[in-house]
């Protein structure tokens, strides 16, 4: 265990592509408790959160043949795959999908599809900004985190926010475009 | 599509916020812009990934670890079944034709395999900044391709690794205090037999 400690997120990846189960292991014990909060957050219900979180590595652990082992972004590929889990399991507790969950639907809605030309970001990296971030994210009107808030961590869409917030759904479009792109600059600035 | 555009989209996408049409439009884009913001894109979706940082870390209970694992270890013939089913297609004919090595199942068994693992070993070779850094894991190539070939083995191997690694000091302790049971067992017996031969002796006295 202690050898693939000091391993990167990327080569523990390159790991679990040989089915090495001590590498998935560090990986959990790394990722779980981002990925749990992030979870938690979107589905509060502990026992429901926890469940998802097994799933997501049971995901890794089937579909790692979909990770893109050329840019190597295992954070924001594992981030963006717990939060899509996390998602859909909760548009399914309150019936907003009723799709079977095949191999397919998977495939084309729970993992990720990352740019080619994504930078690799690991987890420590991203944990060293914490305080850039959370400054960043403070930088922000009320509006704009409310609307960030509704979007990425309670998963609704344009139309969905525009009827919570009685607003036409144009200008949740362009709350949405502000608000991230204000958050870009902040962290380039930083950075 | 102009630039400015697809941003202004990629800003919606990562937010999981785009409508119909203009995901759509991003799609398209996506297949047939040479310009695409591909870039762009990806520093987007690094940002979205970033926003779980600022939320205060919450812990699941440590029992969850065990469900994973019995999760996985449940999934075992899923896992073999999936590595069989990318086999058969890539089974060369070449190996019919000579019946001795139909004979020889162990052998050809070997061979078919070897295409399957290339196949699964190829996205990870092409990858520059991994063969960089880890030189050693991709010359392993044919360690790797062992540990696929032999999947059974490999499966049954990590869950013995996972029970040895959990349990391995807990089955030790039981171990010790079983043998400690019976030698205290055979010492009690060896008193009982003892006594009822004193008490018989006693008794023809």
């Amino acid at each position: 265990m202690s050898e693939v400690k000091s391993l990167t997120d990327a080569e523990i990846m390159l790991k679990i592509a040989g089915y090495d189960s001590k590498a998935l292991e560090q990986l959990y014990d790394r990722y779980t408790p981002l990925l749990y909060t992030l979870i938690k957050k979107i589905i509060p219900e502990k026992e429901t959160a926890e469940e998802v979180l097994s799933e997501v590595f049971v995901i890794i652990w089937r579909q790692i043949d979909h990770f893109d082992f050329s840019s190597s972004n295992v954070y924001t590929w594992m981030v963006t795959l717990a939060r899509n889990k996390a998602i859909d399991a909760k548009n399914r507790t309150i019936g907003k999908v009723t799709e079977e969950y095949t191999d397919d639907y998977e495939n084309e809605k729970i993992l990720p599809k990352l740019s080619p030309e994504i930078e690799s970001v690991e987890l420590e990296e991203v944990l060293g900004m914490k305080e850039k971030i959370e400054g960043a994210m403070k930088s922000l009107t009320d509006a704009q985190k409310y609307v960030i808030e509704l979007s990425y961590f309670e998963g609704l869409d344009e139309s969905g926010i525009a009827e919570k917030l009685k607003i036409p759904s144009s200008t949740v479009k362009s709350k949405l475009q502000v608000a991230i792109g204000n958050l870009m600059k902040k962290i380039s600035k930083t950075n | 599509m102009e630039k400015k555009k697809a941003i202004d989209l990629i800003k919606l996408e990562v937010l999981d916020c785009l409508n119909i049409a203009d995901a759509e439009t991003l799609h398209l884009s996506k297949e047939v812009d040479s310009d695409f913001p591909w870039k762009e894109l990806g520093e987007y979706q690094n940002l979205a990934a970033f926003l779980s940082v600022a939320l205060p870390l919450e812990f699941p209970v440590s029992e969850l670890k065990d469900k994973v694992a019995l999760k996985l270890y449940n999934m075992r013939d899923e896992i073999k079944a999936k590595l069989d089913a990318k086999r058969k297609p890539e089974e060369p004919p070449v190996l019919i034709e000579d019946e001795k090595e139909i004979i020889d199942e162990e052998f050809i068994v070997e061979e078919t395999y070897v295409p399957v693992i290339e196949e699964e070993i190829s996205p990870l070779s092409v990858s520059g900044r991994i063969e960089q850094k880890r030189t050693e894991e991709i010359s392993a190539k044919s360690d790797l391709r062992s540990k696929v070939t032999f999947d059974k083995e490999l499966v049954e191997k990590t869950v013995k690794e996972y029970f040895k690694s959990h349990f391995e000091p807990e089955l030790k302790s039981i171990r010790n205090s079983m043998k400690r049971n019976f030698v205290i067992s055979l010492v009690l017996f060896a008193i009982s037999l003892i006594l009822i031969v004193i008490l018989f002796v006693m008794g023809l006295t």
